[in-house]
C-alpha cells in the first residue's frame, strides 16, 4: 500500500495493515486475532515508562489503522479494549500497593460512587507489563471460545420443527445451526444473498451436515416470511444504538419480518459491538461500494456500460427497531441495552480516539 | 509448492514509462504517460497497488523522457516490500528501442510482465502470469501472453477506435490473427489455412489490448534481433507470420470477468476511464478504496467530495464527478461528469460540464466550460466560453472569450492556438468531445466524415499503398537496370512478407505497378507523357515482365485479380483508356488470360459500378466482339 504520513506508525501495525488491505487477513474474527497479536507485540516490544506512555503509544498506532480501514469496526473496538485492560490493570496494581479494593466498575458502584475522582496515568508500576501482557492472554482466549459460547446457546433458541431463515454466509450462523441440529430437527430457508450469492456456498454447508435447507432467491424473502418462525442472522458490525452493519439485502429480510411479526435475533460476538453511530446516508466509512460487475451487471456491456449508473453496495443497515434480540457471548440481550454493554466493554474516554 | 516458487527467481514487471504516441497531444510534452493524472493521481499510483496486490517483488521503470520528473516522483513515495530500479535512456523513441535497449543492458533475464505506460488494471497479475509460465512449461515456444479484456459489442461503444480482430484457435488460445479493426472497415478477411490447421478456431472481435504482456525470456532477444519491431502490432505481426521459422507462438487470455483494465489510448479512453474509476468500475482502485484517494465522500450518482471541499449555496453535483481537497465552488455552479482536482477555486455561476480540471486552477464567475482538459495554474477570466478545448499550464484566458476545438498553449509572446481538426487528421489524435453525441442522429454525417479522414492513414491500406510503391520501384529499377525477372520475383515477395500481403493482393498490385509502370519511366526519363510514348512503352514492359506476370497469374483467381487491375487501372488512366482492348488482346494471346474469364468479367454486371467502370466495358468491347466471334467460329468449325 502506498502511504504518505506513516512515519510514526510501527512496523507491525504497517504489516497489519497491509495484510487486510491486500485481503490476506479476512474476516471479522481473523483480523480481531491478528490485531491483538500486534497490540501485544507493541506492549510487549516498545520501550515504554508510565501507562500514559503506553496508552499513548496505542492510540497513536489505533488512529492510523482506524484511518487507512475504516470499514473494519472491530479494530478500533480492539484498540479500545486494549485501553481498557491498560486502565483495567493499572487501577488495579495502584490498588494493590494502597488497599485490595475490587476495581471493576460494576452497574451498583457506579450507581453508589460518591464522586469520580480522576486517575493519574503517570505514576510507573514495575510490574505492569506482565500483568498486561496476562490479562491480553486472558482476553484472547475469551476470543477464542466467544463462538463456542454463542453457539451453545442455540438449543435454547432453536425448537423442533421450526422453520429458521437467514441470509448470505455466516461461518458463526452455520455453526449455531448445526450445533442445534445435533439435538433436534428443524428446517432453515436460506436467502442467496445477492450480488455475492453467499447464500449458496452456506446452504451447501448445511446440506451437508444433514440440515433441511431451503436455497430462496432474495425476491422471494417477502414470500417466504409468512411460513418463517424466526430470523437468524450474523452480522458484521453493530452500532452504538443496536442497529446492525450487516450484508445488502439483511434490511429486506429485517422488515418483511416486521412485516409478520417474526423475531429477528442477531448473532453478536461482542468484539463486534462499536461505539460509532450512523448518521448520514453519506458517512464517509461506513458502506462500501465495490465493483458493479461483481454479479450486478456483465463486464461485456461496455456500451450499456457507458449510460448507467451501477451500485454494489456490500452492506445494509438494519434500524435497531427491526432486531428482537442480540445473542452474544454472555447471553441474549434486547437492542435497547447495548448502551450498558458498551459502557462496560469500553471506557467512555476511549469512544472518541 | 511455494517455496519453490520463491526459490525460482523474484516477479519482475517492467514499466515503459512513455507509449511513445502522440494521441494523448500535448500530453507527452508536459509529462511521460505513466504520469497521466487519473483523477488527481498519476496512473503510476494505481499500477504500483495492482502490483503490489499481486506480490511482484521487483519493478524496472524504463525512462525515456521527463527523466528528472520521474526521478523526483519515485523519490517522494514510499514503497514496501517492492523495489523499484530506473533504467535510464534518454531519447530513445520507440517500444522496440526501449526493450532493444533492456536487453543489450541484461536486466532481465527470466519470464516477465510488460506494462505500457498507458495501461490500467485492478486484476491479480500474479495469477495470470502463473498461467503463462504453465502453458510455457508444456510449450516451450510460448513467447508472449496477450492479456485481453471482454468488452461486449464495440460497435456502439465510444471506444470503438480500439477494437480489435482476434482469431485463435479455442483448445490452446494460441493466436493466428491480431489486427486493429477499424470501424470504417466492414469486411474481414479469413484465410483458409485458419480452419484447415485447426479443429477449432474461435474470431473475436470483442477483445480489447491491455497493453499488458506476460512475457517469457525469448521475448527480448526476438526484438534485438528483428530491427524492423517498432511497436508491439509490429511484433505481434512478426512473430505471427514468422511462426514456424522463430519457433514462438502467442497467446491470449482473458481478462477475468469481474476485474477491470483500459488503456490510455487517446483522450477519449481516459474520458471513459476516468468516468468508470468514478462508478467504482475498478474497485478496489476507487474513491476512498484507494489510500491514496482518502477521506473522499460518496454522495450519490458516483459523485465525490474531499472533506476539505467547499460549496457554496446553490451548487450542484450532477453526476459523475469529483471535487478534490482545498477547492471550492461559488453560488449556482453546476458540474458534471467532470473532475476537479486539488485547490482549484471556481467561481459562482459556473458551469462545468465534462472537464476535466486539475490543480490550482481559477475559474472566474459566470463561465462555461464544456468537453475541456484545463491543466495546472490555468486562470479562465470573467464570462469566458470554453468549449472542446485543451489549456496547457499556465494559460491565462482573457474576459469574456471564446474558444472552440483549440489547443491553447502559453508562450513567452502570449498564448498560442493550435486547430485540433489539423491534428486530428495526421495523427490518430482522438479527442472525446466528438464521442458525446453518439447516439444524436443529426451528427452522423459529421462522424463519418471523420472516419473518411481515419480511413486514409488506417494501417491496412497504408501498408498496401507502401508494397505498391515498393513493387514499383522493384520494377523500375529492374527495367532501367535490365536486372533479371527471376530475381524481381525474388524481390517482390520479400517486400509481400514484409508489409504482410495476400498472395491475391500481390497479383493486384503488380498488375497495378506494370500498367502504370510507364507513367513513371516517362517522368523519370523526363519524355513527355503522350498516349503515344505511353502505349509504345507498355507494349515493351509487358514483354520484358512477361515472366513476372506468368508467375503470378496462374489460377482462375490471379486472372480475377488481373482483371480487376486491369478495370481500376484503366479507369483512371486516360492514356490507356484506348489501349485496354488491345492490352487485353495481348494477355490474351499470351495464354494470361482466359477467354472464358475476359467474358465473364465482362458479363459480370458489379452493383457499384460507376460511370468510370462502364466507360472502361465500352472501351474493351471491339475486343469481346471479337473474342465471341472467333468463339463462335471455333465452336462452328467444331460442329
Amino acid at each position: 500500500m502506498i502511504d504518505m504520513n506513516s512515519k510514526d506508525v510501527n512496523k507491525s501495525v504497517l504489516k497489519l495493515t497491509n495484510s487486510i488491505h491486500y485481503g490476506e487477513i479476512k474476516g471479522t474474527h481473523n483480523i480481531v486475532v491478528a490485531t491483538i497479536s500486534v497490540l501485544k507485540e507493541i506492549i510487549n516490544n516498545i520501550e515504554w515508562n508510565t501507562a500514559k506512555d503506553l496508552m499513548d503509544i496505542v492510540v497513536q498506532n489505533g488512529k492510523y489503522i482506524i484511518k487507512t480501514l475504516p470499514l473494519e469496526a472491530c479494530i478500533g473496538n480492539m484498540v479500545r479494549r486494549v485501553l481498557q485492560i491498560i486502565r483495567e490493570e493499572y487501577i488495579s496494581e495502584l490498588k494493590s500497593k494502597t488497599d485490595e479494593t475490587y476495581p471493576q466498575e460494576s452497574l451498583h458502584k457506579i450507581l453508589t460512587a460518591e464522586d469520580n475522582q480522576q486517575i493519574d496515568f503517570n505514576v510507573s508500576i514495575p510490574f505492569l507489563k506482565t500483568s498486561l501482557i496476562e490479562h491480553i492472554n486472558e482476553f484472547e482466549t475469551e476470543l477464542e471460545t466467544c463462538s463456542e459460547n454463542i453457539t451453545r446457546q442455540a438449543s435454547e433458541h432453536i425448537h423442533s420443527n421450526e422453520i429458521i431463515m437467514t441470509i448470505g454466509k455466516s461461518k458463526l450462523v452455520e455453526e449455531f445451526f448445526k450445533k442445534a441440529a445435533a439435538t433436534r430437527a428443524f428446517d432453515v430457508i436460506v436467502a442467496e444473498g445477492g450480488p455475492p450469492l453467499s447464500g449458496h456456498e452456506m446452504a451447501v454447508n448445511l446440506a451437508k451436515a444433514k440440515i433441511k435447507t431451503t436455497l430462496i432467491s432474495d425476491v422471494a424473502i417477502f414470500a417466504m416470511m409468512s411460513r418463517v418462525n424466526k430470523v437468524i442472522i450474523g452480522t458484521h458490525t453493530v452500532m452504538a444504538n443496536g442497529g446492525l452493519r450487516a450484508i445488502s439485502g439483511a434490511h429486506t429480510v429485517a422488515q418483511a419480518a416486521k412485516h409478520y411479526s417474526v423475531p429477528v435475533m442477531v448473532l453478536l460476538p461482542l468484539y463486534k459491538l462499536a461505539p460509532l453511530y450512523r448518521c448520514s446516508n453519506k458517512q464517509n466509512g461506513f458502506n462500501s461500494h465495490v465493483s458493479p460487475m461483481n454479479g450486478v451487471i456483465d463486464s461485456a456491456n461496455a456500451p450499456l456500460l457507458e449510460l448507467i449508473h451501477a451500485y454494489n453496495p456490500v452492506f445494509d443497515y438494519v434500524p435497531p427497531e427491526l432486531v428482537t434480540l442480540f445473542i452474544s457471548n454472555i447471553g441474549g440481550n434486547a437492542p435497547s441495552y447495548v448502551y450498558r454493554l458498551l459502557s462496560e466493554l469500553y471506557h467512555p474516554d476511549d469512544y472518541e480516539l | 509448492m511455494n517455496t519453490k516458487m520463491c526459490k525460482k527467481d523474484v516477479l519482475q514487471a517492467v514499466i515503459l514509462a512513455d507509449d511513445f504516441t502522440t494521441s494523448l497531444n500535448p500530453a507527452q510534452n508536459i509529462f511521460p504517460s505513466i504520469l497521466m493524472p487519473v483523477i488527481n493521481i498519476p496512473l503510476f499510483d494505481y499500477m504500483i497497488e495492482t502490483l503490489m496486490k499481486s506480490k511482484i517483488q521487483e519493478v524496472f521503470l524504463y525512462c525515456s523522457s521527463h527523466i528528472d520528473l520521474l526521478k523526483k516522483y519515485t523519490k517522494e513515495r514510499v514503497y514496501k516490500d517492492i523495489t523499484i530500479s530506473l533504467i535510464i535512456s534518454d531519447g530513445c523513441r520507440s517500444l522496440g528501442d526501449a526493450l532493444r535497449d533492456i536487453d543489450t543492458k541484461g536486466w532481465i533475464r527470466g519470464y516477465f510482465i510488460l506494462i505500457r505506460g498507458n495501461a490500467f488494471t485492478n486484476t491479480d497479475l500474479k495469477i495470470l502470469f502463473n498461467v503463462h509460465r504453465m502453458k510455457a512449461e508444456k510449450d516451450k515456444g510460448t513467447t508472449m501472453t496477450m492479456v485481453l479484456r471482454n468488452f461486449g459489442s464495440m460497435k456502439d461503444s465510444y471506444l470503438n477506435e480500439e477494437a480489435s480482430l482476434v482469431v485463435s484457435d479455442k483448445s490452446t488460445n494460441k493466436i493466428l490473427y491480431y489486427t486493429k479493426l477499424k470501424n470504417s472497415e466492414k469486411k474481414v478477411k479469413l484465410e483458409l489455412n485458419w480452419f484447415l490447421d485447426h479443429n477449432e478456431v474461435e474470431i473475436n472481435s470483442c477483445y480489447l489490448d491491455t497493453h499488458i504482456y506476460l512475457c517469457s525470456p525469448s521475448v527480448l532477444p526476438l526484438f534485438a534481433d528483428n530491427f524492423d519491431f517498432q511497436t508491439m502490432d509490429d511484433f505481434i505481426r512478426g512473430v505471427l507470420m514468422n511462426e514456424e521459422i522463430l519457433d514462438s507462438r502467442i497467446y491470449w487470455q482473458q481478462l477475468n470477468a469481474e476485474d477491470y483494465a483500459l488503456p490510455i489510448t487517446s483522450w477519449k479512453a481516459h474520458h471513459i476511464l476516468t468516468q468508470d474509476v468514478l462508478r467504482r468500475h475498478s474497485f478496489p482502485l476507487a474513491p476512498d478504496a484507494l489510500p491514496l484517494l482518502k477521506n473522499f465522500i460518496c454522495m450519490p450518482r458516483s459523485t465525490y467530495k474531499h472533506e476539505t471541499a467547499t460549496f457554496a449555496k446553490g451548487c450542484l453535483l450532477e453526476k459523475d464527478c469529483i471535487l478534490g481537497s482545498n477547492s471550492s465552488l461559488g453560488n449556482k455552479t453546476k458540474v458534471a461528469r467532470s473532475v476537479i482536482a486539488d485547490n482549484c477555486i471556481i467561481g459562482s455561476n459556473v458551469n462545468i460540464d465534462n472537464s476535466y480540471v486539475f490543480s490550482n486552477v481559477r475559474i472566474k464567475d459566470n463561465c462555461t466550460i464544456k468537453s475541456s482538459i484545463l491543466f495546472p495554474n490555468c486562470i479562465v477570466r470573467y464570462r469566458s466560453q470554453i468549449d472542446g478545448c485543451i489549456l496547457c499550464s499556465g494559460v491565462d484566458i482573457a474576459a469574456r472569450s471564446q474558444y472552440v476545438d483549440i489547443i491553447i498553449e502559453s508562450t513567452s509572446s502570449g498564448i498560442s492556438e493550435i486547430k485540433m481538426s489539423d491534428l486530428e487528421a495526421d495523427d490518430g489524435f482522438l479527442y472525446f468531445k466528438n464521442a458525446e453525441v453518439i447516439d444524436c442522429d443529426d451528427c452522423s454525417s459529421e462522424s463519418s466524415s471523420n472516419e473518411e479522414v481515419l480511413e486514409c492513414d488506417s494501417q491496412i491500406p497504408d501498408d498496401m499503398n507502401m508494397f505498391l510503391s515498393e513493387v514499383i520501384d522493384s520494377l523500375l529499377r529492374g527495367y532501367q537496370d535490365k536486372l533479371n525477372c527471376e530475381n524481381l520475383i525474388l524481390e517482390i515477395n520479400s517486400s509481400r512478407y514484409a508489409y504482410n500481403v495476400t498472395i491475391r493482393e500481390v497479383t493486384y498490385n503488380v498488375i497495378k505497378a506494370i500498367l502504370s509502370l510507364p507513367l513513371h519511366y516517362l517522368s523519370e526519363t523526363k519524355t513527355a507523357v503522350t498516349n503515344q510514348n505511353y502505349q509504345k512503352n507498355l507494349k515493351i514492359m509487358i514483354t520484358y515482365f512477361n515472366t513476372i506476370i506468368q508467375n503470378y497469374i496462374k489460377n482462375e483467381n490471379a486472372q480475377e485479380d488481373c482483371l480487376r487491375a486491369i478495370e481500376d487501372v484503366v479507369s483512371t488512366t486516360d492514356e490507356l483508356l484506348p489501349y485496354a482492348q488491345h492490352l487485353l488482346h495481348q494477355f490474351y494471346d499470351r495464354d494470361i488470360l482466359s477467354e472464358e474469364k475476359i467474358l465473364e468479367w465482362y458479363e459480370s454486371t458489379d452493383e457499384n459500378a460507376d460511370a468510370h467502370h462502364t466507360k472502361v466495358k465500352n472501351a474493351v468491347q471491339p475486343f469481346i466482339k471479337w473474342l465471341r466471334e472467333a468463339e463462335e467460329d471455333s465452336s462452328g468449325s467444331d460442329n
